[in-house]
């Protein structure tokens, strides 16, 4: 069992309080900055003592702070992939490699170091210091050089990790990952379970899909990125036909039914704007609609953020938005199933 | 107590041990200021600097008025002298080498098993050497020129 019980203030205000279970797969911890992300990695691998807690690794106590247990970190066996990689400087990539792996026979250690070069292709910089190399060598030599150590827990607080470097690490290492990460799409893509932390506290955790799609609270909706957070009024309910009506105040929507709710409640509505969809004004209106102005026209990298007047953000697509571009007037749709309330 | 007029190879080894003390302990006390957080840090880095500031011919002076009753011995004399005045820079530059350091390639060393020790010869010494040897270099050429003040000094003591 691996598991982390960790507590720790630092005065003046700040204190960590979590319990994070760790099975196999890779949990990213995902909150904004100064949410205790990094201090919880450091933990573990021991280069912060927590007040009180305790730290499993393979049901090894690794800190205890009832019996003042507290393994030091070359003792722990957790690969640690630091922040901007963390490679010696001083030494070659192979070098680099060889650091870990000196507690190995000489032909195991050669053995070893080769594979991780062909696993990560570092062939063709192995013989290269760190500062002339590109970034993404660099961090999958980081990567190689905390795995050549063969931990039980391999802890990464690099923040430029992509999906294929996550998904090759994960295919080539069987133990849990706990991964610091600012990226949701990351998470979607390959974590196992996404642990959303706010000022030290875990505020929800579960599968990225399920906490995307079901955000607990509405500061969490707000830390998850969603820009549409609407306040309403259950006007109506309707069981049979799963379905409600909610007042917006300047409109109303029809969405589905809300369990362990009343007529009359005041709720937060998240939407994501991926799930809106714009139409035309001059067409006839659509169910579920709204009138907006629209205000500004952000182009991202693989769609088009529409910002329309009422905070309504509507995500749509380069070749939806070439369609529609020339709309004097435009209607937001908002699908029943795409209204969460939270 | 008389003190021998100034000699070249006297003077070369009184700076060689001088430096070779600063720079061990001087790395020691740069390091601990740099990475550990103890009672007195502060003073320790005020104490420091503030030896830099002192001048050569005052602290000869009464390094010799203290040691002087102590021991008779008058090359310990010079290199406690020489000590006192060297050590300051290699503290000084030693810190803050050390303070630039990215803590994190500590971290990943420790994380990959290496002891403090190791962590320390491998990759901490190889990435401050440059500014340690330029400070170790100074201080033997203060060391040096100092001792011709040390040397004035002394032969004029009743």
């Amino acid at each position: 069992m691996t598991h982390a019980r960790i507590v720790k203030r630092i005065p003046p205000r700040f204190s960590l309080d979590v319990e994070i279970p760790l099975a196999a797969g890779v949990t990213a911890l995902y909150g904004p900055a100064g949410a205790g992300k990094t201090l919880i990695l450091d933990a573990i691998a021991g280069f912060v003592r927590p007040d009180s807690g305790r730290i499993l690794l393979d049901d090894i106590i690794l800190f205890d702070g009832q019996s003042r247990v507290n393994a030091p970190p070359r003792r722990r066996n957790c690969g640690y992939v630091a922040q901007h990689d963390a490679l010696f400087p001083n030494m070659t990539l192979r070098q680099n490699l060889v650091f870990p792996a000196r507690r190995f026979p000489r032909l195991d250690r050669h053995r070893r170091v080769g594979e991780m070069i062909e696993r990560f292709q570092l062939a063709d910089s192995a013989a290269l210091r760190p500062n002339e190399v590109s970034p993404a060598q660099r961090l999958r030599c980081a990567v190689a050089r905390a795995l050549i150590a063969v931990p039980k827990l391999l802890l990464i607080d690099e923040r430029a990790f992509d999906i294929p470097l996550l998904q090759q690490v994960r295919a080539a290492f069987a133990s849990p990952i706990l991964l610091v990460t600012g990226d949701l799409d990351l998470c979607c893509a390959a974590a196992d379970e996404v642990i959303v932390l706010e000022a030290g506290r875990i505020a929800q955790r579960g599968a990225p899909r399920a906490v995307l799609d079901r955000p607990a609270s509405v500061e969490i909706a707000r830390l998850l990125g969603i820009p549409n957070l609407y306040q309403a009024t259950i006007a109506a309910l309707d069981p049979a036909r799963d379905s409600s009506r909610l007042d917006f105040g300047q409109f109303a929507l029809t969405g589905p039914y809300i369990p362990g709710h009343f007529r009359g409640d005041r709720v937060w509505v998240a939407v994501h704007p991926e799930d809106l969809r714009v139409h035309s004004g001059d067409l006839e209106s659509q169910p579920n609609s709204v009138s907006a102005q629209l205000v500004s026209v952000s182009h991202r990298a693989r769609f088009v953020r529409l910002e329309f007047s009422g905070g309504i953000s509507a995500d749509v697509s380069r070749e939806e938005f070439a369609r529609q571009k020339d709309n004097k007037q435009w209607q937001v749709e908002f699908p029943p199933g795409a209204l969460r309330v939270l | 107590m008389t003190v021998a007029p100034y000699l070249p190879l006297l003077a070369l080894r009184v700076a060689g041990f001088s430096t070779g003390i600063s720079v061990v302990v001087g790395l020691w006390l740069g390091w601990t200021l740099a990475n550990r957080e103890f009672a007195g840090k502060c003073a320790l880095g005020a104490l420091s600097t503030a030896a830099l500031a002192l001048p050569a011919p005052v602290l000869c002076y009464y390094l010799l008025c203290v040691l002087g009753r102590v021991w008779t011995l008058t090359e310990m004399n010079l290199v406690a002298a020489g000590v006192l005045s060297a050590m300051p820079l290699v503290i000084r530059a030693s810190l803050t080498a050390f303070a630039s350091l990215d803590p994190n390639l500590g971290k990943a060393a420790r994380s990959l098993g290496a002891s403090g020790w190791r962590v320390f010869l491998r990759i901490e010494l190889p990435l401050v050497l440059r500014p340690i040897l330029a400070a170790t270099a100074l201080a033997f050429a203060r060391v040096l020129a100092e001792l011709a003040a040390a040397f004035w000094i002394a032969s004029r003591r009743p």
